[in-house]
């Protein structure tokens, strides 16, 4: 295994944190996915852009295992995780955010953080009697609400967060779960611009603390600047892939977004 | 105090336990059970067959009813894992009615008479009296508020309360949503087994017509009423409604209409009930007590 890493560094490349084999995923006859193949390596910061309806939640929620594909396979860290179910696929190290804010509305902004801190509790049985609450837990998901910059509302019940800082909670939440891959679902939807900057500077310190961050966005300002690899979906396929300006030039890519030439 | 205020103190206290079972699978977890009474029926059933038939001692017959109970509801737990939210509250409603028919229709549960015979526990020899039944029946309550107390201090509460609020939000972050709903549904018809042996004891006769419907809307009217989610509202719940007939007696025979009707509109008017969370009675007493608290421990919310 240390060999293949050898063999990536010599191709000046880092290991293949996530990849996804030839995946469909099909909805009552309607393709979503077909045959999407790509390799997120570890450190990158991975785009994945497209029309409305490309595929690209689809093709989110298969990774996180909320469904298994109709076909094809995705592996992490080398092992095949597409039919390990949400939450098992969670605690491997696979957190994600959504592209409409889900908050537990009814618990503090730190209780819904402390949620992901038990990651390592659930899939036992003697860990879950134990209290959760506990000082070291806690200062771990305060360090996380400091990161977002949202300490001072630590004790707010998180239904009454506005929109821009729930977002903000879900990336520490996500974070609790200490994540190999942390997968953004529209994180710049409905926030204005300067929480938009705030939160790629958010994106940036997370990717620098190691952390693998794919992340579909509609904003191109943000993608672009963020972004060390995007790949293009198109109607459920794979049209592109390469760093930012290859593909801002890609003659296919400017085609499915603005149609063919006349 | 009079036999009377035992009788009530003790009725309340087994609804209490009741309603505090519920509240763990509805309230916290997040799933509609309208038929509560069938597993109080389990339990009561089950208690009374163990003591009648088999000779067991009450103190023997308790924990089992509730070990029996709790795997009646583990399999409930099982299916509601495969259904939305409105259909899990229609198959609990026919649940309650399949075993209410099961108790109604089959001899070895004593048919449509019930069971009678059913005796008071013995404490070294000596059968209990009704007032001496009561500290059993408090000391069930007790156990039963620490438990919870502990159940939502502890990781497990946690990721009910996940599952409860967000069901996927709570398995991206790890909770495996069926396990947990399935174990909700354990500890909160365990509870309910605990209070159907205690009324056992307590009645020495029990028949169908005792865990039927009406009692499971009872129950969640209790929670409702109170605050759903809080072990605090169910008490209170539990206590309200149940002297409500009693204060009530000419309108006795409208009971249930008036649970019917209080759903309604705690439903339409105040979802959080009335001391629930986020509801102005609640509001205004935590506000009067955040006051005289230092600032900067407001995220203390671990009180009851």
């Amino acid at each position: 295994m240390g060999h293949d890493v050898e063999i990536d560094l010599d191709r000046g490349h880092r290991a293949v944190l996530l990849e996804m084999r030839r995946v469909s995923k099909q909805f009552h006859g309607v393709r979503a996915l077909q045959d999407v193949t790509l390799s997120v390596r570890q450190g990158q910061v991975f785009g994945i852009v497209g029309p409305n309806g490309a595929g690209k939640t689809t093709l989110f929620n298969i990774v996180c295992g909320v469904y298994p594909p109709t076909g094809g396979s995705v592996f992490f860290q080398s092992r095949d995780i597409t039919r390990l179910g949400s939450a098992r696929t969670a605690r491997m190290g696979i957190a994600r955010t959504f592209q409409i804010v889900r908050s537990f509305p009814r618990m503090t902004v730190l209780d819904n953080v402390l949620v992901g801190c038990g990651h390592r509790v659930y899939g036992t049985l003697s860990g879950l009697v134990g209290t959760y609450n506990r000082q070291s837990v806690r200062d771990k998901a305060m360090d996380l609400l400091k990161l977002v910059g949202l300490d001072h509302a630590a004790g707010t019940l998180a239904g009454k967060l506005p929109i821009g800082l729930q977002r903000r909670m879900e990336v520490a939440r996500a974070l609790a779960l200490d994540p190999r891959l942390l997968l953004l679902d529209e994180p710049c939807a409905g926030l204005t611009f300067g929480e938009s900057e705030d939160l790629v500077g958010l994106v940036q310190r997370v990717r620098d603390g190691g952390v693998t961050v794919m992340i579909v966005e509609h904003n191109m300002g943000v993608v672009m600047s963020l972004c060390d690899e995007i790949a293009v979906l198109d109607f459920g396929v794979k049209i592109a892939q390469g760093p930012p300006l290859q593909i801002s030039s890609n003659p296919r890519v400017i085609e499915a977004y603005l149609g063919k030439e006349a | 105090m009079g036999l009377y205020q035992v009788t009530i103190a003790i009725t309340i206290g087994i609804y209490i336990i009741l309603t505090m079972g519920l509240n763990i699978i509805t309230g916290y977890t997040g799933q509609v059970s309208l038929g509560h009474a069938a597993f109080f029926g389990v339990g009561a059933y089950a208690s009374a067959i163990l003591s009648v038939r088999h000779g067991f001692p009450f103190w023997a017959a308790l924990p089992v009813a509730i070990i029996a109970t709790a795997l009646v509801g583990a399999v409930l737990g099982a299916v509601s894992t495969r259904l939305r939210e409105d259909s899990l509250a229609i198959t609990t409603i026919g649940i309650n009615f399949v075993v209410v028919s099961v108790f109604k229709y089959s001899s070895f549960f004593g048919g449509a008479l019930g069971i009678g015979g059913i005796r008071y526990p013995s404490f070294f020899g000596h059968m209990l009296t009704k007032p001496e039944y009561l500290p059993v029946v408090a000391a069930c309550v007790a156990l039963g508020i620490w438990f919870d107390r502990r159940l939502v201090r502890s990781w497990l509460g946690l990721a009910l309360r996940a599952v409860g609020q967000d069901e996927a939000a709570a398995e991206s972050l790890g909770v495996d949503s069926p396990r947990f709903k399935i174990v909700a549904f354990m500890i909160g018809t365990a509870y309910a087994g605990a209070a159907g042996s205690l009324y056992a004891h307590f009645m020495s006769f029990i028949s169908p017509q005792d865990f039927g419907f009406p009692m499971s809307i009872s129950i969640i009217s209790m929670a409702v009423f109170g605050g759903l989610g809080t072990l605090r509202g169910a008490i209170l719940g539990s206590c309200v409604l149940g002297l409500a007939p009693e204060v009530f007696r000419p309108l006795v025979d409208y009971r249930n209409l008036m649970y019917g009707a209080m759903l309604l509109l705690m439903m339409r008017f105040m979802p959080q009930g009335l001391i629930g969370d986020g509801s102005v009675i609640w509001e205004r007493i935590r506000s009067l007590f955040a006051a005289r608290r230092l600032p900067g421990r407001a995220d203390e919310r671990g009180g009851v």
